[in-house]
């Protein structure tokens, strides 16, 4: 018993590899299945908003539908077209997955609950996030297929221009916080609903969440797959695990987006009754599980777009990001900045 | 923090000119075309007050601003003011050729500011940083006005050929910057030269440094064999746009040359001036002879720019202060010449008409005399014909050389001019000997006329009084040291010069002043010296410690240099952080004296007595050290050269079982960090 | 060999490798995607000198926003890769050689470890963990470099003007809406009520 406890207690430092390797397994892996159960909560929740069931066949209620799909896509065919490139062709949806997972390394779960505590993880996000639309734009140059390409491009330029706005946001939550450690911004808001940036951040906050809707190519701003227009766009020539993979990459993003902006907006892992009467009351919630709700709350989001919002047209998203989006996290960011030179009460004294 | 406004008065000039783009930039994007006059009408009236505020600023002392990235002396001053100048006129000619060529777009004034505005920042750059973004600015607003006929295809080939070969140019330049920083370590001009003249650095890294630097300079002023973009881009770009770039940024080219290898390289002259005898030297033969063989008029003044950039290097190879004065004499004297050669080709053009080609001068002298003998004027000034001021240009920048026995050179280059004589007055004949083409009167606007009337009679009004030009651009130079004594002392090189000189700079020259080494930057009384209450040789401004011992021995904080420096009068509320206003006045003294010890780095140590909590002591004392860490900081000492640290009571210099220990004990100490 | 000294070297072999496939690949598509590649192996390089504020920015800036317009153009350009002639290619090849190598051998005599050993300059120290590259660019960019960066500022300003200049056309034969006439549209505009006399009751047979 003493000898596995000291085992235990000695791994992290006589195997660090190892254990950095478990730590990213214990994140994967429950994401992986959250993305699963949401295929699944995105089905039922659009079905009841439709007045429908939604799956209920495999599995009580339907519960297993997310694994016969799985396994159902696992054992396709995939499909290269000809005079495509193979390996870019591969290539492209691990391109799309892979910025999805590899930024929750950065993102702290509780106070201390990071796998990597890095002081620029802003900016790692950033990174990482603008580099997402490279799975998209080669899988649309790749396939050989005008509805793919059109599709890609589209969504390149869809992502790009959202990207800035998106980009300005952060940057408005950066001088807000004083940090560029997601930690230290979650710290930074500390003292309760009212104290979350939520409020004095509140148009980029706005602003934030919508742009993560257009980089996710999701509803209304779903122009880059268009089913009834382009049919799927730029994974059109896409079957079997690639195109699992894709949808993967899809909503393991919508699931980072609405963490992120739980974590920049909504205080992250603090208890909203913080600094209130009814603080003691809620102390031993621990603070993962109020991240989670906040993540919850902003995914339902995504699904209630979905199922409420027509498509917007190409052109108006082009518009709101360029002329309504981008002048507005400008301005609010020289809003955001004389408050905090100014010690505007209550967020920034 | 707080922020000086003073510190900004230097900028005036560019900071009015950025306004001024920005303001041309709004107001023309609500203007419909036909009052786009408006554009044109609020860029030239800012000209004129952006000339009045470098006039005034040029007045002030030399200084090195933004540490050391900015520079303001009288060549800066001098420069500025004649490129403002020539803006207005490129202006005004510009004008009618856009409106004749529908091109009347405010963007062309916007970016012709954004040029001016980089041409002054290249000026008064005190490091290579700001210099090389000022070339970017200048080069990028030129790539864009050389397209701006965007339905020309000839403009833009023009345009894409002057951006490779110009990104390629800047390229190089950067290339040569980072190895001259990777080798001296500094960035700034006076920085690079201390290291020169300390002799620790690495000459072959220099050396392969310098001659990218020189390459970059080349292909930026188009020095042969740099020049292939010039002829191409001065046939394909507007004319109008060909006036601004052919010659404003001449003025430019010979400051980025100075700047570069006289401020900063100068102690590498021997190696840069083989260089640049080379280049000029083939500039001067290719540029003559090639010219001759031209029958575009653009490509033919486009190869005359060759060779005079040519003539203009000889006075900077010279590396002496009349060399200097001469180039620059003759930066300004080139730029006011291609101005009005421009401007009367601007003048024949018509509707939708350019002149192109030499025959579109003939007959000139029976369609308006009075054009035909202000071409000739200039034609006359370019050839280097007395008493036009071009003669004189030639005239002095030779001198220079042959000052520096470089006979041979000189030789040559009179040889070239000579050749050069001819296609200038190829086109006098043309003008006076030949039958017109078309008897079609001038149809330029009046403002047009006057201006180019002026422009060439300046160029007539500089031959016969050139010394009024060339005693400014000598002035500039008064205290550039030559190139043999570039790291003597400025006692050395005053002897030298058999100038009284102000060796310590503080505006009494040697011969009054009686505190002969004031540290530099000081106010200083009639008799030069400054008050010194403890007499310890350092001035009270500076003085950190003002009562000590008189005789005792003291360091340049004006402290015995083996205790600590205890901050006497800096005093507290009590339990809180906030400054006193007594202490502030200490502290204005501690910051001067700081400041002046350049790259000391100094610990702001706060103590407290030993009542109340460790704990809180040492918080409240690292508050403390920190509020007066804030306060230098806010006086202009640079962050990166403090820390603040808070000991709480853990070192005690007096008993804290008496009050009057205790109030010793509450101290703020400021130690030197070796 | 350690484990950072084996990065560098996997790090600088890729960005050789993916500039020179860069420079021969004849598909402009994969050239942009191997200077991708490049980038991130530069960015790679920057990490481990701990610069890692620039070693993001490059990633988010090239990787992230210039290359992906870029791709966006070279892949919409209709190139026949077939009929692309190596002819220049090969022409030039002999003269791009031996400019290269000369530069190479300059390159090495001067930039290399005589001039710029461990000797001369001592390899840096390792910052301590609290220490923030990002802070200390800004501390930097604010005080010393702040004339040099607002210049900079200017330039991107000129980049602007000149873009917007040099590209915009306004066609007059173009068919577009105006989103903000289209919402402050008011009943009136669209609908008039006409008040029409009912017709006369007729008899009932």
């Amino acid at each position: 018993m003493e000898a596995i406890t000291n085992f235990l207690v000695s791994f992290p430092t006589e195997f660090p590899v190892l254990w950095i390797l478990v730590r990213i397994v214990v994140i994967v892996l429950p994401l992986m299945l959250a993305v699963a159960y949401f295929t699944y909560a995105e089905r039922k929740i659009i079905g009841y908003m439709q007045v429908r069931l939604g799956p209920n066949r495999v599995g009580p209620k339907g519960w297993l539908q997310p694994i016969a799909d799985a396994v159902k896509l696992m054992f396709k065919e995939i499909i290269i077209p000809s005079g495509a490139n193979k390996f870019l062709f591969v290539l492209a949806p691990m391109l799309a997955l892979g910025p999805a997972l590899a930024a929750w390394a950065v993102l702290p779960f509780d106070d201390g609950m990071v796998l990597t505590d890095i002081n620029a993880g802003l900016l790692y996000i950033l990174a990482l996030t603008s580099v997402a639309v490279y799975g998209v734009i080669i899988a649309g140059w790749v396939s050989n297929s005008k509805y793919a390409f059109l599709g890609a491009i589209r969504s390149a330029a869809q992502i790009v221009s959202y990207e800035i706005a998106m980009g300005f946001a952060l940057v408005g939550v950066l001088v807000a916080a004083g940090s560029l450690n997601l930690s230290d911004i979650v710290r930074a808001q500390e003292g309760g609903l009212l104290h979350w940036f939520w409020l004095p951040l509140l148009p980029l906050f706005v602003i934030y969440f919508i742009s993560g809707v257009a980089e996710t190519n999701r509803a209304p701003f779903d122009v880059a797959e268009g089913e009834s227009e382009i049919v799927a766009g730029f994974h059109v020539e896409y079957s079997g695990m690639t195109f699992a993979v894709f949808f993967l990459a899809e909503y393991a993003n919508m699931i980072l987006i609405s963490a992120l902006t739980a974590l920049m907006f909504l205080g992250g892992w603090l208890s909203p009754f913080q600094g209130s009467f009814m603080e003691s009351w809620f102390t031993w919630v621990p603070g993962i599980i109020w991240f989670f709700l906040k993540i919850l709350i902003f995914g339902f989001l995504f699904l209630w777009f979905r199922a409420t919002f027509p498509r917007y047209r190409y052109d108006q998203i082009m518009r709101l990001g360029w002329k309504v989006f981008i002048p507005i996290t400008i301005v609010w960011i020289l809003v955001v900045a004389v408050a905090v030179v100014y010690k505007f009460p209550i967020w920034f004294d | 923090m707080a922020f000086d406004l003073n510190t900004l008065m230097p900028l005036l000039p560019e900071i009015m000119v950025l306004s001024l783009v920005c303001i041309v930039l709004v107001v023309d994007l609500f203007l419909d075309d036909e009052y786009r006059i408006v554009s044109y009408g609020i860029a030239q009236a800012g000209l004129i007050l952006a000339l009045l505020a470098t006039i005034m600023v040029g007045k002030g002392p030399d200084q090195t601003l933004f540490d050391g990235n900015y520079r303001i002396d009288t060549m800066a001053t001098v420069l500025k003011t004649s490129m403002l100048i020539l803006v207005v006129g490129a202006f005004v000619y510009a004008k009618d050729y856009l409106r004749n060529h529908n091109l009347f777009k405010g963007e062309f004034f916007e970016l012709g500011l954004f040029a001016l505005l980089g041409m002054m920042v290249m000026v008064s750059s005190g490091g290579f940083l700001a210099l090389y973004l000022g070339l970017e600015l200048l080069a990028l607003s030129l790539y864009a006005l050389v397209a701006f006929d965007r339905d020309s295809s000839k403009a833009s080939e023009a345009a894409m050929k002057y951006f490779v070969l110009g990104a390629l140019a800047s390229g190089m330049l950067l290339y040569g910057i980072s190895m001259v920083y990777g080798a001296t370590g500094r960035i700034d001009f006076g920085g690079v030269g201390e290291v020169l003249c300390s002799g620790q650095f690495d000459t072959t890294v220099l050396v392969f440094g310098l001659v990218f630097i020189v390459i970059g300079i080349g292909f930026k002023t188009g020095l042969v064999p740099f020049h292939m973009w010039a002829p191409d881009i001065y046939e394909g770009a507007p004319t109008a746009v060909t006036l601004f770039l052919g010659s404003i940024p001449k003025i430019a080219a010979f400051a980025i040359a100075m700047r570069m290898l006289v401020d900063g390289l100068l102690p590498l002259h021997e190696h840069w001036q083989g260089m640049l005898i080379i280049l000029s030297l083939l500039s001067m033969a290719l540029g003559n002879v090639v010219a001759i063989a031209q029958t575009n008029i653009k490509r033919m003044l486009a190869y005359s720019t060759i060779s005079h950039v040519g003539f203009l290097m000889l006075g900077i190879l010279s590396a002496t202060q009349e060399g200097y004065a001469a180039s620059m004499f003759y930066a300004i004297v080139y730029a006011l010449m291609a101005l009005g050669a421009f401007g009367v080709l601007i003048l024949l053009g018509r509707q939708g008409l350019d002149i192109e080609n030499l025959e579109d001068l003939k007959g000139l002298s029976r369609r308006s005399p009075w054009f035909a003998g202000m071409m000739l004027l200039l034609m006359f000034s370019m050839a280097g014909v007395p008493p036009t001021v071009g003669f004189f240009a030639k005239l002095f920048v030779l001198e220079a050389v042959v000052n520096v026995d470089l006979i041979w050179l000189a030789v040559f280059g009179v040889i070239f001019s000579i050749i050069g004589v001819f296609y200038y007055l190829r086109i006098v004949k043309l003008m006076y000997f030949d039958a017109p083409v078309s008897d079609e009167p001038l149809s330029a606007a009046i403002d047009t006329k006057v201006v180019l009337t002026l422009n060439a009679l300046a160029v007539l009004w500089f031959g016969l009084f050139p010394s009024s030009l060339l005693s400014v651009c000598s002035d500039a130079f008064a205290k550039v040291p030559p190139a043999a004594l570039a790291c003597a002392t400025p006692q050395v090189v005053a002897a030298n010069a058999g100038v009284s000189l102000d060796s310590d700079g503080d505006g009494v020259p040697d011969s009054m002043d009686r505190c002969a080494t004031t540290p530099v930057g000081l106010r200083v009384g009639r008799n030069g010296c400054v008050g010194d209450s403890d007499s310890d040789g350092i001035a009270d401004q500076i003085d950190m410690c003002p009562g000590t011992a008189a005789n005792a021995v003291v360091d340049e904080t004006g402290c015995s240099p083996d205790i600590a420096i205890v901050l006497e009068g800096v005093t507290f509320l009590s339990g809180s952080a906030s400054l006193t206003e007594d202490s502030k006045r200490v502290l204005d003294v501690v910051a001067a004296s700081i400041v002046r010890l350049d790259k000391q780095r100094f610990e702001i140590a706060g103590h407290t007595d030993t009542s109340g909590s460790a704990e809180l002591n040492r918080g409240l004392s690292q508050r403390r050290a920190e509020t007066v860490r804030l306060y230098l900081i806010e006086k202009g000492v640079s962050a990166l050269r403090l820390v603040a640290r808070g000991y709480g009571g853990a070192h005690p210099v007096a008993d804290n079982s008496t009050p009057e220990g205790r109030r010793r004990n509450r101290r703020v100490e400021i130690n030197r960090i070796r | 060999m350690t484990f950072e000294k084996f990065l560098f070297y996997f790090f600088a072999a890729m960005v050789i490798f993916a500039g020179l496939m860069l420079i021969t690949r004849r598909n402009p598509v994969y050239s942009a995607l191997f200077l991708v590649l490049a980038f991130f192996n530069a960015a790679g390089l920057w990490m481990l000198m701990e610069a890692e504020f620039l070693a993001i920015t490059l990633v988010l800036v090239y990787v992230g926003a210039v290359m992906v317009l870029f791709l966006f153009v070279v892949m919409m350009l209709d190139i026949n890769v077939a009929e692309m002639k190596p002819g220049c290619f090969i022409t030039y090849l002999p003269v791009g050689i031996l400019i290269a190598l000369t530069m190479v051998v300059e390159m090495v005599m001067v930039v290399g470890p005589n001039h710029f050993g461990l000797d001369i300059y001592a390899s840096p120290v390792p910052h301590a963990p609290g220490y923030s590259n990002t802070g200390e660019l800004g501390s930097m960019l604010y005080t010393i470099y702040m004339y040099p960066f607002e210049i900079a500022a200017v330039i991107l300003l000129v980049a602007i003007v000149a873009a917007i200049g040099l590209t915009l056309r306004r066609r007059p034969d173009t068919k577009s809406q105006n989103p903000s006439k289209q919402v402050l549209v008011k009943r009136d505009d669209r609908l008039r009520v006409v008040k029409m006399p009912s017709e006369s009751k007729m008899e009932l047979k």
